[in-house]
């Protein structure tokens, strides 16, 4: 990550002006956001901690394969956004659309598999009353891919827009919709290890 | 960052002590959180006062799931 | 109507916003004993037992603020008029948007509020019926909020699309703070399904979080629009 740094990003000097991608509001948005999300973080895990026995036999239930291929889709169009955004600023407007609409196959992709995912969680049977893990499986999974539903039709937007997009054009609105989308790949980031991974 | 990810995912496929594995996977998923916030949302370029306030949700949240976890 | 007559009339619907906010805070939450919420998996005699014990401060606390969430109209009124403004011609879909939302919301919450009442009303029922209508009672709060919802996100993008203002009416993040508070709501619907944890109607997502994020809004809203008001008075703006 050190190189990678190194290399794309020129020296920070006392020249630069610090800068936040964006509007500002999209970044007060987000915090609330991860706060709710580290709010429901803290009460899963207490809870856990309450029916240890119960959680871990659920979590077992779970489809370990299809949650990670769902992170690498989500880091993947996380990298795919930031490659569009390059684009634009490096006065390459014509890539921007076509790193886009990866990015959102990756996202529709992803909504897929989750449906998936549900659908062989009731065909066995299980649904958000079964057990307090699955309230939370159920509730924070859903609550997630709200959030993904809502960053596909930004990104479908930014998509359409990027394609009569000029160089030298302000970037701002597109700042503003990958941060969100970023924010998308991070709580999935946090929420596939909680519900999937810890034992 | 796609080879941390299938880095986790294999680490935990394999079975290692469950302590073990659950804290490595949470700091593995808080550096992750952290370099998509870092890199992917440009927050290295970012006021400090936004860069703190980052800083300070993963270390919070880590820590909360974690000494959860262990209590 | 005199300009310093329509002026007053302009201050009193704003204020008249975070008026509402105190009363339902003391009248609502405090009095009719919402703070907390009833446990929505109690068995039904323990709803009964709560009216019995707060009978009185049930009854005034949901009588007074019956009356008082009525304050809310006002206020919706002048952020219509200030939206107008912005969103000029024959078009002002969004005002109109936030107009019916603000209504809207006043009926929820009163619906709401009115089962408390017939509960209150006879305590002495059989505890099934006063256990269903304290559930409906949260219910109609928590499952019929997209009124409110709209209001907040009609409100927000108007402000946010605002080009003929000199200075924005709110700053850029207390748009997407509107937007934000607007969403918290959706996690609630989960009250109909979940009777406990933290999505259930007396939980930390249920309750905790949407309640306290409308009403600290309706501060942060009227801050601004004061604000506004008397820059505009200033710049002699009509």
């Amino acid at each position: 990550m050190s190189t990678d740094s190194a290399t794309s990003s020129p020296p920070l000097t006392n020249k630069i002006k610090r800068h936040l991608p964006g509007v500002e509001g999209v970044w007060a948005f987000i915090f609330a956001d991860m706060v709710v999300f580290a709010v429901m973080f803290g009460s899963f895990m207490y809870d856990r901690s309450q029916n240890l026995a119960l959680f871990e036999k659920s979590r077992q239930a779970l489809n370990l394969d299809l949650g990670g291929i769902n992170t690498l889709l989500l880091l993947t169009s996380s990298m795919l956004v930031v490659l569009a955004l390059n684009a634009l600023k490096l006065a390459k407007p014509r890539l921007a659309p076509i790193f886009f609409a990866l990015a959102l196959t990756c996202g529709l992709t992803f909504i897929v598999l989750k449906a998936i995912e549900y659908n062989q969680k009731f065909d066995a049977g299980i649904s958000i009353l079964s057990n307090d893990f699955f309230m939370y499986y159920f509730v924070m999974t859903g609550m997630h891919l709200g959030h993904v539903v809502v960053g596909n039709a930004i990104l479908a937007v930014l998509l359409y827009k990027s394609r009569s997009a000029k160089a030298g054009d302000s970037i701002t609105a597109y700042e503003s919709g990958a941060t969100y989308w970023h924010m998308v790949d991070l709580l999935w980031i946090c929420l596939f290890p909680l519900l999937y991974l810890v034992r | 960052m796609l080879g941390t990810a299938t880095s986790t995912w294999g680490f935990t496929l394999s079975s290692v002590n469950p302590i073990t594995s659950t804290i490595s996977v949470m700091l593995i998923s808080a550096v992750k959180a952290a370099l998509v916030m870092f890199f992917f949302m440009e927050l290295r370029h970012a006021p400090k006062a936004w860069q703190l306030a980052a800083t300070i949700w993963v270390a919070i949240t880590c820590a909360v799931v974690i000494s959860i976890y262990l209590l | 109507m005199d300009e310093n007559t329509k002026l007053m009339y302009q201050r009193l619907s704003l204020y008249s916003g975070p008026f509402f906010v105190i009363t339902f805070v003391i009248f609502w939450a405090w009095m009719g004993d919402n703070l907390p919420p009833p446990h929505p998996d109690w068995p039904a005699q323990a709803f009964t037992d709560r009216y019995v014990e707060h009978l009185t401060g049930i009854r005034v606390g949901f009588l007074v603020a019956l009356i008082t969430i009525c304050f809310y109209l006002p206020w919706t009124g002048y952020v219509t008029a200030r939206m107008m403004r912005i969103e000029r011609g024959h078009y002002p879909v969004l005002s109109y948007l936030q107009l019916m939302g603000g209504c809207l919301t006043v009926m929820v919450v009163s619906i709401s509020m009115f089962c408390w009442v017939v509960a209150a009303q006879r305590p002495e029922r059989s505890p099934e019926l006063t256990q269903m209508l304290t559930d409906a009672g949260w219910l109609m709060n928590d499952t019929v909020y997209m009124c409110t919802t709209l209001q907040m996100f009609a409100m927000a993008l108007c402000f946010l699309h605002d080009k003929t203002s000199k200075i924005p009416v709110m700053p850029n993040w207390a748009n997407y703070l509107t937007i934000f508070c607007g969403a918290t709501f959706f996690p609630a619907s989960l009250t109909a399904i979940l009777r406990d944890g933290p999505f259930a109607y007396d939980g930390l997502i249920g309750f905790w979080l949407p309640y306290p994020a409308w009403l600290i809004w309706l501060f942060v809203a009227t801050y601004y629009l004061i604000k506004d008001l008397n820059r505009r008075v200033a710049d002699g703006e009509d």
